[in-house]
């Protein structure tokens, strides 16, 4: 069987990383994407680098996996006719420019609406209301959205998550979102307009410490490596200075834990007695098994809470998670082959399918590298077409 | 009208927040989902977290709009009870640690059932070893990436990989039932969290798996661009990204209004403001101080600097981003406990007000009447 997007056509406009994630994701599952790139260094991740490999830089490998990569420049008449043309020919269009950019080129939702089009934008403060001219960004967004002040050490400043997660999460939704938009297709046949703002999903990624300060509870904030529904849950450091994460989240876990960590006594005391009582007494709980902790070496207290049921894991860095057991068993990271560079490294992607499957990987293109045959394939451009839009026909 | 997914039948079993993450969102697009529950409840309703009617705030955060069905599964009876009901639905949501869902419903009882597993390890792995979503964000690696260099490692306070591992589940199990339409076969799904967790460090893992270099944590600074980072007003924290030339000068003219910055040699170009950070903040950092953040931000907005307040949630909820666009749902809106409105838009179906998590058994029953009638 053939993966379940197999014949699906997406003309992906999107740059940076929110709209590219959900491109991706439909790439994985078998649609056919068209990435179209300004010929002036395509998309602004590109740029982000060192490192890369063989000319591309991490960053744009990281998120564009699958993609077929067109260069025409909106701005000249032949240019916009060849997007136009693709867009006619699509089943979904992705696009996350600034408001007005679209339609600034004839290319909006109202301009190109067919019956059966699902296009999506995923915009900053929303395509519409009092904020839509704002531009938006991962890091702003974090800040704004109450997300920032969640991470942190609580002596220190709130930190961003390193890894933009407002723009990734809102990715994730985008393509969710599209995915929602294409089955009600095939249930009517009809296609729609959906969008996913940044800032929405950004807000809505706190709601369940934001609904429960809502509802009455309190006002959250940065606990460092604490857990805001469990205690003792932290990162605590064995004898051999080696950190790890343990948590106890259940009664039984906490009992588990206290008793692996030969602190039965604690189990009498009312203070520790249910969940609520252990997170009123977090630091109390702290300083008790992190001394235990500091009795022996992490990796052998990560096994024992193991054993016992507890979660516990060594803290490591990328550099020792990439090349372990528990990421070279399923394959999770390796090289995917590539049309022009031969191979470059892969990551991803994170699901499964097993009768199906997914689309076979194939790293992110150089820019421009498919240009000739999609125009020929989807358009049936000849050597002139071509050459009005900068491109030259294949050697092939 | 509820949404694009009207009609879809999915069943939740299992515990954690991935689990149900992915059964909100299709709850919230239209789907009737029922999750299933122990006599003692899911797990969720005993987490520390204030009460709202009759469940833990965050339990309602994660399972608003769904059904709730109490099976006690170790009864031979309530096992075929669930069976049938597997048989009945489109998709099922199994984070159960064996696959309970394919135990009761096999592929040729229910050839054309999507089930998505979500395990800490990967449905192939067989293992016991517990985790949780700071143990993931720990051994994968990514929180490795969080948190300033001169301090430890930080957890992101949200579960973001459970959160990921949900939406990759729920994105598989569309695109099966999207070509089961075509054809009637099912799938079995397979997202493991602990890939998730890799997987969402994206190119911090890429730059490694490139150079070999261990990738440096900068919290909320850049070792390539200058000014950069959180910075303190008057009265509160905010963020403020100002890279490249052209952002610097815009800062410089419409924030700072201090033009002979730019004639500055050692502010001349990015790489310079790189090197000369400390100078750079010697001049930026006491004059933020001078006025409250609302002032630089709206002169950040108006002079096209990249840049907005650090809110904490209070700020954030009560934010005219948030209040104006309605994102906010009041307890009155939402059926007496208050929500944050899911951020996928339909224009032509519409999402439906948010409801409140199911109260343990409660609607699970009249869903499996309905289902069983055909």
């Amino acid at each position: 069987m053939a993966p379940p997007l197999t014949g699906l056509k997406v003309v992906d406009f999107t740059r940076v990383i929110a709209g590219p994630v959900a491109a991706m994701i439909l790439s994985d599952l078998g649609a056919e994407i068209v990435k179209l790139e300004h010929p002036k260094g395509g998309d602004d991740t590109r740029g982000y680098r060192p490192p890369e490999f063989k000319g591309i830089s991490a960053a744009f490998l990281s998120y564009n996996r699958g993609k077929q990569s067109v260069a025409v420049d909106l701005a000249t008449e032949a240019g916009c006719k060849a997007a136009r043309a693709l867009v006619d020919q699509a089943d979904v269009v992705i696009e996350n420019f600034s408001t007005g950019v679209m339609a600034k080129y004839g290319l909006d939702y109202e301009s190109v609406k067919r019956p059966e089009l699902v296009y999506c934008s995923t915009s900053a403060y929303g395509r519409d209301g009092p904020f839509m001219k704002r531009p938006g960004y991962d890091p702003v967004v974090q800040a704004e959205s109450g997300f920032q002040s969640l991470t942190g050490h609580a002596d220190s400043e709130p930190v961003r998550t390193a890894i933009p997660m407002t723009d990734v999460t809102t990715g994730l939704n985008g393509a969710m979102a599209i995915l929602a938009a294409l089955w009600w297709r095939k249930k009517t046949g009809l296609g729609q307009f959906v969008e996913v703002p940044l800032y929405d999903t950004g807000l809505f990624n706190t709601a369940p410490l934001s609904v429960q300060r809502m509802a009455g509870g309190p006002l959250a904030t940065r606990i460092g490596n604490g857990d805001h529904w469990a205690a003792p849950a932290n990162r605590y450091v064995g004898s051999d200075g080696q950190a790890l994460v343990a948590v106890a989240d259940t009664d039984a876990r906490f009992e588990a834990m206290m008793e692996t960590l030969e602190l039965a006594q604690t189990l009498h005391d009312v203070r520790f007695k249910d969940g609520f009582g252990r997170l009123q007494h977090r630091a109390e709980l702290d300083d008790l098994v992190g001394g235990a902790f500091a009795k022996a070496p992490a990796a052998d207290w990560v096994d024992r809470l193991r054993t016992a049921g507890v979660p516990a894991a060594l803290v490591r860095e990328l550099p020792e998670s990439i090349p372990s057991m528990e990421t070279s068993r399923r394959g999770v990271t390796g090289m995917a082959p590539h049309s022009v560079i031969d191979e470059a490294p892969e990551l991803g992607p994170a699901m499964r399918l097993k009768r199906r499957g997914l689309k076979p990987a194939e790293a992110a293109p150089l820019l421009g590298q498919d240009g000739a045959a999609v125009l020929q394939r989807w358009l049936g451009y000849g050597p002139d077409e071509l050459a009005a839009v900068g491109i030259q026909e294949d050697a092939s | 009208m509820s949404g694009p997914l009207e009609g879809l039948r999915i069943i939740e079993i299992g515990e954690g927040p991935a689990v149900a993450h992915a059964g909100r969102n299709l709850a919230d697009m239209g789907a009737e989902v029922v999750k299933i529950e122990p006599p003692e409840g899911d797990g969720m309703r005993r987490w520390p977290s204030v009460e709202i009617e009759g469940a833990p705030a965050v339990f309602h955060a994660l399972n608003r709009g769904k059904a709730s069905l109490v099976l006690n599964l170790a009864d031979p009876a309530e096992r075929k009870t669930l069976a049938a009901l597997l048989k009945a639905a489109d998709g099922v949501i199994d984070g159960s640690p064996h696959g309970l869902a394919r135990a009761l419903a096999p592929e040729r009882d229910a050839p054309g059932l999507v089930v998505a597993r979500i395990t800490p390890y990967g449905d192939d792995v067989a293992t016991d070893v517990p985790a949780h979503d700071a143990t993931l964000q720990a051994e994968s690696g990514w929180m490795s990436t969080n948190g300033r260099g001169d301090e430890p490692a930080v957890r992101s306070g949200l579960p973001m990989p459970s959160q990921a591992a949900g939406a990759s589940a729920v994105q598989a199990m569309l695109a099966a039932l999207i070509a089961r339409e075509e054809d009637g076969e099912g799938e079995d799904i397979d997202v493991a969290l602990y890939d998730q967790a890799l997987i969402i460090s994206y190119h911090y893992a890429m730059q490694f798996m490139i150079n070999g270099n261990r990738p440096l944590r900068f919290g909320n600074g850049s070792p390539a661009a200058s000014p950069l980072g959180v910075f303190e007003a008057s009265d509160g924290q905010f963020q403020m990204t100002a890279a490249g030339d052209r952002v610097w000068k815009r800062l410089v003219e419409n924030v700072l209004e201090m033009p002979e910055l730019l004639e500055d040699p050692r502010f001349d170009g990015n790489s310079a403001r790189v090197v000369n950070v400390d100078d750079l903040m010697g001049i930026i950092v006491p004059l933020f101080k001078t006025q409250p953040r609302a002032h630089w931000i709206a002169k950040m907005q108006g002079g096209g600097v990249p840049g907005g307040p650090i809110r904490n949630l209070d700020e954030a909820v009560a934010a005219p981003e948030s209040v104006e666009r309605g994102l906010v749902v009041s307890a009155e809106q939402g059926g007496g406990v208050p929500s944050i409105r899911n951020p996928m838009r339909f224009r032509d179906t519409p999402l439906a007000d948010p409801k409140p998590g199911p109260m343990l058994g409660r609607g699970g029953p009249e869903t499996v009447a309905k289902w069983s009638q055909k």
